[in-house]
């Protein structure tokens, strides 16, 4: 049991954090606050990822096939992600912009449950949990950790894009909601892209020692910063428009 | 009991990164192969592979590689019998062990590229077959087939695991293996010649 505490502890602090950093000042319940980080967590769990991406890998080979089947798995987490924010509009009551802190919940959820399942992988596979394009690890090491932590964040930042993305729709803003989707896709793929250019394409075998250290990173705090962007945006966006409703409501009454 | 050594180039964007020996040996019933390797930065032999084969129905029985890492040096150790196969990881991390079972047919990762020579049969047919990659534990479906031949070689193209590997043959007896092409891994494998 004791092969679970570390990861057990890392989850547990992620939570903590992402509590103090976006809930601490209008705080959620405890009930809520497991039902919605549950609800992904046991989504990506039960999905049989791994079986997929083996029944691919024994059919097809080489760079262009790895890559598709790489990007049909981008796209089932992407669906995973939407059905628990379409899940979220049930459990909670609360509508447009305020909605973006459960939507990055959403991707904690997600990318915890992500982290677990390859944690249980790399314990209850018979010796290793990655095979074909994932990055090989037969043991829990502090690099491991590092690496689930940075993708974490990546699919935070990915779910707080398909959030707003989602959200700019039902408002009908539909090339903004659009473009936030394809951020939300292009985040993901970009590290999915990265795994399986070092692994298939020797020219970019160096990006397995920087992969850890830097393109993630890097790819985190970009997102990160656009994510920002696209939140700051929309929530003035709302604001201008509640402004708009309360003058013409406030100009009729006058006349 | 007979030896044959084969050495091979390994060549990366047409440089000479070091050579590859294998030896070959036969003794009996078995058929020992041995694999190392020297870089241009070491000349210091590393070994690579040991593994033991029947010679009847060319059924594995033991294989071993070693992997240098930077925190010393990872051992992967697979024992056939029967029905199945004990797969040993050791490395500075740890210790891991499997047990998985195998059919009759199941080849270890390592013998295929000596395939065409251990059965000596000088047929290049395409085919299927599970195929242990002991350091990951897993059985995967191995395929083989003849894209290209000439005169003297024959060309055939090798999936694993979403692996591309190219391995050309001779068309006469022994039926050596002349080139490897690893376009995913970056390096190739050519023959250089043969010591008896």
């Amino acid at each position: 049991m004791n092969i679970f505490i570390v990861p057990l502890i890392t989850i547990f602090i992620i939570n903590i954090l992402f509590y103090l950093i976006f809930f601490r000042k209008k705080p959620l319940s405890l009930q809520n606050w497991i039902t919605i980080f549950f609800f992904p967590f046991i989504l990506v769990m039960i999905i049989p990822y791994h079986q997929v991406e083996r029944f691919f890998l024994n059919r097809l080979a080489g760079f262009l096939p790895v890559f598709s089947i790489n990007s049909i798995l981008v796209i089932v987490e992407l669906i995973l992600l939407s059905v628990s924010l379409l899940f979220l509009l049930k459990v909670t009551k609360k509508s447009g912009i305020e909605l973006f802190r459960y939507f990055l919940l959403i991707g904690v959820g997600l990318g915890c449950g992500r982290f677990f399942r390859n944690v249980i992988l790399v314990w209850y596979h018979p010796l290793s949990s990655f095979f074909g394009y994932g990055q090989f690890s037969n043991f829990i090491t502090g690099f491991f950790i590092a690496q689930e932590i940075l993708q974490i964040l990546i699919v935070i930042v990915s779910s707080g894009f398909l959030g707003i993305g989602l959200m700019r729709l039902t408002k009908k803003q539909h090339s903004a909601g659009i473009m936030s989707i394809i951020f939300a896709f292009c985040i993901l793929e970009i590290d999915a892209l990265v795994q399986v250019l070092f692994q298939y394409v020797p020219s970019f075998a160096f990006f397995s020692a920087v992969y850890v250290i830097s393109i993630l990173p890097l790819l985190f705090i970009l997102g990160g910063v656009f994510l920002w962007i696209s939140y700051r945006r929309q929530e003035k966006k709302e604001l201008e428009t509640k402004k708009a409703s309360t003058d013409v409501v406030s100009d009729s009454s006058v006349s | 009991m007979a030896t044959e050594t084969l050495k091979y180039s390994i060549i990366s964007r047409d440089l000479v990164l070091g050579e590859m020996f294998y030896e070959i040996e036969t003794i009996d019933q078995k058929i020992i192969i041995r694999s190392f390797f020297v870089t241009n930065q070491s000349e210091e032999p590393q070994k690579d592979i040991e593994l033991i084969i029947n010679r009847e129905d060319l059924a594995p029985k033991l294989s071993k590689k070693w992997l240098k890492i930077s925190e010393g040096e990872i051992t992967i150790e697979a024992q056939y019998s029967q029905e199945k196969v004990d797969v040993i990881l050791e490395s500075p991390y740890g210790k891991k062990e499997t047990s998985l079972k195998i059919t009759e047919s199941t080849f270890d990762m390592e013998q295929i590229f000596f395939l065409p020579s251990l059965e000596n049969s000088g047929k290049f047919i395409d085919r299927q077959f599970p195929v242990l990659v002991p350091a990951s534990g897993m059985i995967w479906s191995g395929k083989i087939l003849k894209v290209d031949e000439d005169e003297n070689s024959v060309l055939l193209k090798y999936t694993l695991a979403g692996e591309i590997l190219y391995l050309q043959y001779e068309k006469a007896v022994p039926y050596r293996l002349l080139t490897m092409k690893a376009p995913n891994r970056g390096y190739d494998l050519i023959l250089k010649d043969e010591m008896k």
